[in-house]
């Protein structure tokens, strides 16, 4: 449904996005990872055209340029803040993009906004005013959603209603491109992961298949560890140091103990441990950030 | 005026949503001269309502005809008439320059302020120039600050005097004004990052 390929973003002359090239399906919930200042903002700007590209961007193999949006029409957003006219009560704001009014009232329906949906949105909490965000996004059943920090401000029970309405839209077809900082909940919904930083896509993968190529790290403990040190920066074997306790890509095991044997050095403990998904964002992006440098 | 079209134009940043405006839109120039015409039209409604109450008060205050000559040996009618033309001929210029200067300078307080300047000082710099270097009259009287005189020379030709320019050459200038703000506005909307 959605292509990026080969897109480069520039802002005045300065490249933020580089080479970006992923695709989307109908149905997909895709996690837009990385740290601040990352692109991730950026990049979704880009596929609304917003912003100065190259490269190629097709939805419904319509191109999508600075200048050509007619592909967008099946696109609901809500990036970095809610888009609301403070003046106008939040069925008004519906209303103004509101194709449907049965949609539209459903919609208010299920993110619980009827109690205050005939209020002036210039009075509602940041809670309230992100949930009428969401809902102007999720107007006339989009083919497309691109929602950055959608959690923002949202309560328990608001975050619950807003990750089951993401679930149902998507069940129907409705693909989304999310952005999170909080990892766990963007976890609970996502079906693939992006992984970007300065700029590059470093991961785009399944999220099974991103947890078991990268959920594993080994437990290293050895009879000396500043030998150890000595050998692994030797052979640019990445490695992260806790307290005598190293971390080690399950991918490097066989070569470690080779190289530790040879050199007289032993096992006291070689064991696998789970990593959570923020550890493993976080161990890419220093391995990304690092390239083959090491982490003490 | 002023200060409603560049609040008006603003607010859509503010708010953020000039994103939905914009990504819905392939065409960036509908979006600033849809905004430019509501903002002219309000301008037009504000001066038939004015217009309306004057017509009040005249029938029940100043019981004369509308085809009484007063000032300038012209009828009332025809200076209500001259009033009205240059008021909606100026608020072409003036909310045009707001959208422009919006853009240009991002910060509501500072368009307000240039506009206030303009409407208590502009003229009075304008005549102050035009006395100071009475050997560039030819160039000084096409000035932006000169424009405002449309106002008031439409019922009281002896302005021309003042403002160096007849009644087709300060219409004429207002509009090309509005023309060139609208050129440079637009520009400048266009390049804004959202």
């Amino acid at each position: 449904m959605l292509v990026v390929q080969n897109v480069n973003t520039y802002i005045g002359q300065k490249r933020i996005i580089t080479d970006a090239s992923f695709k989307i399906n109908p149905g997909n919930i895709i996690g837009l990872i990385g740290p601040n200042g990352a692109g991730k903002t950026t990049l979704m700007k880009t596929i609304l055209g917003l912003t100065k590209f190259n490269g190629q961007i097709l939805l419904n193999q319509t191109t999508v340029t600075e200048n050509q949006h007619a592909a967008l029409d099946k696109v609901g957003t809500l990036i970095e803040h809610p888009a609301i006219y403070p003046f106008l009560t939040g069925q008004q704001n519906l209303e103004l993009y509101a194709h449907d009014p049965d949609d539209c009232q459903s919609l208010i329906s299920k993110l619980n906004m009827n109690t205050y949906i005939h209020d002036k949105a210039k009075g509602y909490s940041l809670g309230m005013k992100q949930k009428l965000g969401i809902a102007i996004a999720l107007l006339n059943k989009p083919q497309l959603v691109i929602l950055d920090e959608p959690m923002n401000g949202l309560d328990v029970e608001a975050t619950i209603i807003v990750r089951r309405l993401i679930h149902q839209y998507a069940a129907k077809g409705t693909a989304f491109l999310i952005s999170s900082h909080i990892l766990s909940e963007l976890q609970k919904v996502m079906n693939q992961v992006i992984l970007i930083n300065h700029g590059h896509i470093i991961i785009n993968q399944p999220i099974a298949e991103f947890e078991q190529l990268h959920h594993q790290v080994y437990k290293l403990h050895t009879n000396n560890s500043q030998l150890t040190v000595d050998l692994l920066k030797n052979h640019h074997i990445h490695y992260t140091l806790d307290g005598g306790i190293f971390q080690v890509n399950p991918k490097n095991i066989f070569e470690i103990q080779d190289i530790l044997s040879s050199q007289h050095v032993y096992l006291k403990e070689l064991t696998p441990i789970s990593s959570s998904f923020e550890q493993i964002v976080v161990q890419l992006l220093n391995q990304q950030r690092g390239g083959d440098h090491y982490d003490d | 005026m002023i200060a409603i079209g560049s609040i008006f134009l603003d607010m859509e940043y503010q708010n953020r949503t000039i994103l939905i405006l914009l990504y819905k839109n392939t065409k960036r120039w509908q979006i600033y001269w849809a905004k430019l015409t509501v903002v002219w039209l309000y301008s037009f409604v504000l001066t038939l309502i004015a217009t309306l109450f004057t017509v009040i008060l005249k029938s029940l205050l100043v019981k004369t005809p509308w085809t009484a000559l007063i000032s300038n040996h012209q009828t009332q009618l025809f200076l209500l008439t001259g009033n009205i033309i240059g008021i909606l001929i100026y608020s072409l210029f003036i909310i045009t320059l707001s959208f422009m200067l919006i853009m240009l300078l991002k910060i509501n307080a500072a368009v307000i302020g240039v506009g206030l300047a303009l409407g208590f000082l502009g003229a009075g710099v304008s005549v102050a120039l035009m006395r100071a270097f009475t050997s560039l009259i030819p160039i000084l009287r096409w000035n932006p600050l000169n424009m405002i005189f449309v106002t008031q020379q439409l019922t009281n030709p002896s302005y021309a005097t003042v403002s160096h320019l007849n009644s087709l050459e300060i219409i004429g200038g207002n509009l090309i004004y509005a023309i060139i703000f609208v050129i440079l506005g637009y520009h400048l909307f266009k390049k804004r990052r959202i």
